[in-house]
């Protein structure tokens, strides 16, 4: 599907169903978000650098993604 | 002044557990479903024999797989990136302490219409609160896991009669009251418990 034609398609919806369209949406990109900061992580990518990708603060990554079983703050390899 | 009674506790520890598993930022409905299917018991073995499709075994597969939204992400094209993100498997994190928006809305609703029945006389006055009205919670439109009951083709209707027949018996069930009572003290403490325990 084209870009111009999944824009006629998501404009074209009842406002309910754009409306379900957009959570959707954010689920979506919720989860690919989760799969790319543990790849970028696992690649040896900084807190800072993913930040900087996802055009948020270090604070805002940090918080969110952070609490995954990964090395802990107090670990040698962890970055600060 | 209510507490939790097992069935309750016993769900939430599952619900924990079920969000943990699937790497959740927060608490949803679906995590409350998974959870209440997880722990068992007979209120949930009255659903199961109504819904004959809603396993946990099936529910967890559709959370996975998120088919509520498949439908509506099948239509912009987006399936294939959908089906590659569902194959992935997630990082085991606890979520923060806070709701999704849709379960909190959906507790606020189902708790003051079970309170409504309650204090009508045509449920039990229990002193403890089960897992009955996490079911009835679940089962409200505005939660996610409705729509994932849906896609497993449960009648909500029958599941909400099987709960409710339970929650009433050896009295006859009541029915679901379709509009919400409250008064301007449970207003208030929704509006900040919302505040204090939603995402939103």
């Amino acid at each position: 599907m084209n870009i111009e034609s999944m824009e006629v398609e998501a404009v074209a919806v009842e406002p309910a169903e754009g409306l379900r369209t957009v959570v959707a949406l954010r689920r979506l990109a919720a989860r690919l978000e989760d799969l790319h900061v543990a790849r970028a992580r696992a690649a040896g990518m900084s807190w800072a650098e993913i930040a900087a990708s996802l055009e948020v603060t270090r604070q805002t990554v940090h918080k969110k993604h952070g609490r995954t079983r990964g090395p802990r703050r107090w670990d040698s390899d962890a970055d600060l | 002044m209510l507490i939790y009674d097992d069935s309750f506790t016993d769900a939430m520890t599952a619900t924990e557990r079920e969000a943990t598993a699937l790497g959740a930022h927060l608490y949803g409905s679906e995590h409350v479903l998974l959870g209440l299917l997880a722990q068992g018991g007979p209120l949930t073995g009255d659903v199961t024999s109504v819904a004959t499709t809603v396993s946990y075994e099936a529910v967890r597969d559709a959370v996975v797989n998120a088919d509520d939204d498949a439908p509506l992400l099948r239509n912009l094209g987006l399936s294939t990136v959908a089906t590659q993100v569902a194959e992935t498997p997630p990082a085991r994190r606890t979520p923060r302490k806070r709701h999704a928006s849709e379960l909190q809305s959906a507790l606020n609703t189902a708790s003051a219409k079970w309170g409504q029945l309650r204090k009508g006389g045509q449920l039990p006055r229990e002193t403890r609160l089960s897992s009955t009205v996490l079911w009835l919670a679940v089962l409200e439109p505005a939660a996610r896991a409705s729509r994932i009951l849906q896609t497993l083709d449960a009648d909500l209707d029958e599941v909400r009669a099987a709960v409710l027949a339970s929650a009433a018996a050896p009295g006859p069930a009541p029915s679901w009251p379709t509009e919400v009572r409250t008064g301007p003290v449970t207003r208030l403490v929704h509006l900040l418990f919302n505040r204090r325990s939603t995402s939103a």
